[in-house]
């Protein structure tokens, strides 16, 4: 066997030691010192690369992110809990515990009982509307999803799931109005940290012109001090727009000043 | 379960199966792109792209394929569209002397030095080489996984490992002579 031969079948994947155990292989490499050391070298290599730690996953903000997009899915697939189906029958719902409401201040009762009852109702009608705020999100019509994210808002103290939807859709939405709206959504919750670590997510791989300058305002008036390193790789992508590059260096000075 | 079961539950509508496997996979997939990316942020974007690619094309996944290649072979995909979308991601990182992975706690300081300038090394590879390494040395992927996920056949598999293989060692031993000498 000639070095040309040997040299695509010096190793094995299949083997303990990575090595070929083909005895045409093994008797090349007795009688050629070339092979032998492109071997041992190649051999030092590989059990070098075992040697390395597996790097550690943030498991806990994977799984919530996963868990939203799962919660989203599952919901739409849910026939005929789908569409504008489950949009008309939540919406029916919140028309009647708000009726409920209403027909209990009419009346009012003055029991302890009675007031732990309106508070389940109005707890009840606040889950519902994030609900519905959720399936709206997930609508194929882009109008409807921008509705959904501007719904979400406005609600006064949204679950963890519900804005990491609402994350999600600013990342992954194919439509920049929808985007834009999503960023608008979030405006209220800036100071959550899992907002504004997503906030910088997605700074980092917009592609629309338009959506990074808004977050890049966002960023800067959140004085979001974590966006500085993504402003400055934006500042610096020779591949971006002019006016982002430009954008994302003011923004990149303006925080390090540690002032707006 | 294995992980072809829960993944044909999947496709058959039961969404739920799919947790099942996100708890399986994304520590591989993290590993995976972290490796290939060294960037955090990008790494857990991507993941969750993975699974939004699974759910998007479930219908696709097949009775007698290996769930582990299929994902790859999505994760790969996904990895494409990323570097496509950044240009200069998959290239030679501004600071090489960081380190793309520790090395395990339970080496010597000379190995510990010499992971770190493998692990430079592996960074000076081409993408796809340095996908193909970490596939088959991290995620202990047989030839026939690999040529599913590459989608070529066995034999180019094994030529395309032998030489990434060989070129890595070949810039490790020249990375080692270069710090060497510098000592």
């Amino acid at each position: 066997m000639r070095c040309e031969d040997a040299t695509d079948r010096l190793f094995d994947l299949a083997s303990d030691d990575f090595l070929s155990k083909d005895p045409q292989v093994l008797a090349h490499l007795e009688a050629c010192s070339e092979c032998r050391r492109t071997v041992a070298h190649a051999t030092r290599a590989w059990s070098l690369l075992g040697a390395a730690q597996e790097p550690v996953a943030d498991s806990t903000a994977m799984r919530e992110r996963f868990d939203a997009l799962l919660e989203n899915q599952v919901r739409k697939s849910l026939a005929p809990w789908n569409g504008r189906r489950a949009l008309a029958a939540a919406a029916a719902l919140i028309v009647t515990l708000a009726a409920g409401v209403l027909i209990g201040r009419q009346f009012p009762a003055v029991g302890k009982q009675d007031a732990s009852y309106m508070t389940a109702m109005r707890q009840g009608m606040s889950e519902m509307r994030e609900l519905l705020t959720q399936a709206l999100i997930q609508q194929d019509v882009a109008s409807e999803r921008i509705k959904g994210v501007s719904a979400a808002g406005r609600i006064d103290d949204p679950r963890a799931e519900l804005l990491t939807a609402v994350l999600d859709t600013l990342m992954h939405d194919a439509d920049v109005n929808v985007r834009l709206a999503s960023l608008r959504a979030l405006e209220r919750f800036r100071e959550r940290p899992a907002v504004r670590q997503g906030i910088v997510r997605a700074l980092g791989r917009e592609e629309s012109p338009l959506v990074t300058i808004a977050l890049i305002d966002f960023v800067v008036d959140a004085k979001d001090d974590l966006a500085i390193e993504t402003l400055r790789q934006l500042a610096g992508d020779t591949a971006r727009d002019a006016a982002v590059r430009e954008t994302a260096a003011a923004a990149a000075a303006q925080l390090l000043q540690g002032g707006v | 379960m294995t992980d072809e079961t829960l993944m044909l539950a999947v496709k058959a509508g039961n969404l739920d199966q799919l947790s099942g496997l996100f708890e399986r996979y994304h520590r591989p997939l993290f590993g995976f792109f972290y490796r290939l990316l060294r960037d955090r942020a990008a790494a857990e974007d991507l993941v969750q792209d993975v699974f939004v690619r699974v759910l998007k094309y479930r219908h696709t996944f097949q009775e007698r394929t290996s769930f582990k290649a299929w994902v790859f072979h999505i994760a790969r995909n996904s990895r494409l569209d990323f570097a496509r979308k950044h240009p200069g991601t998959d290239g030679i990182p501004d600071d090489e002397a960081m380190p793309a992975v520790e090395p395990g706690p339970d080496i010597g300081f000379g190995n510990r030095q010499e992971v770190a300038l493998l692990h430079q090394a592996l960074q000076r590879l081409p993408a796809d080489k340095r996908e193909l390494i970490i596939l088959a040395r991290y995620r202990d992927m047989n030839y026939q996984q690999l040529a599913a996920v590459m989608e070529i056949d066995e034999g180019a598999i094994r030529v395309r490992l032998h030489r990434a293989i060989r070129q890595l060692a070949d810039i490790f031993h020249e990375l080692r002579g270069t710090t060497r000498h510098a000592l």
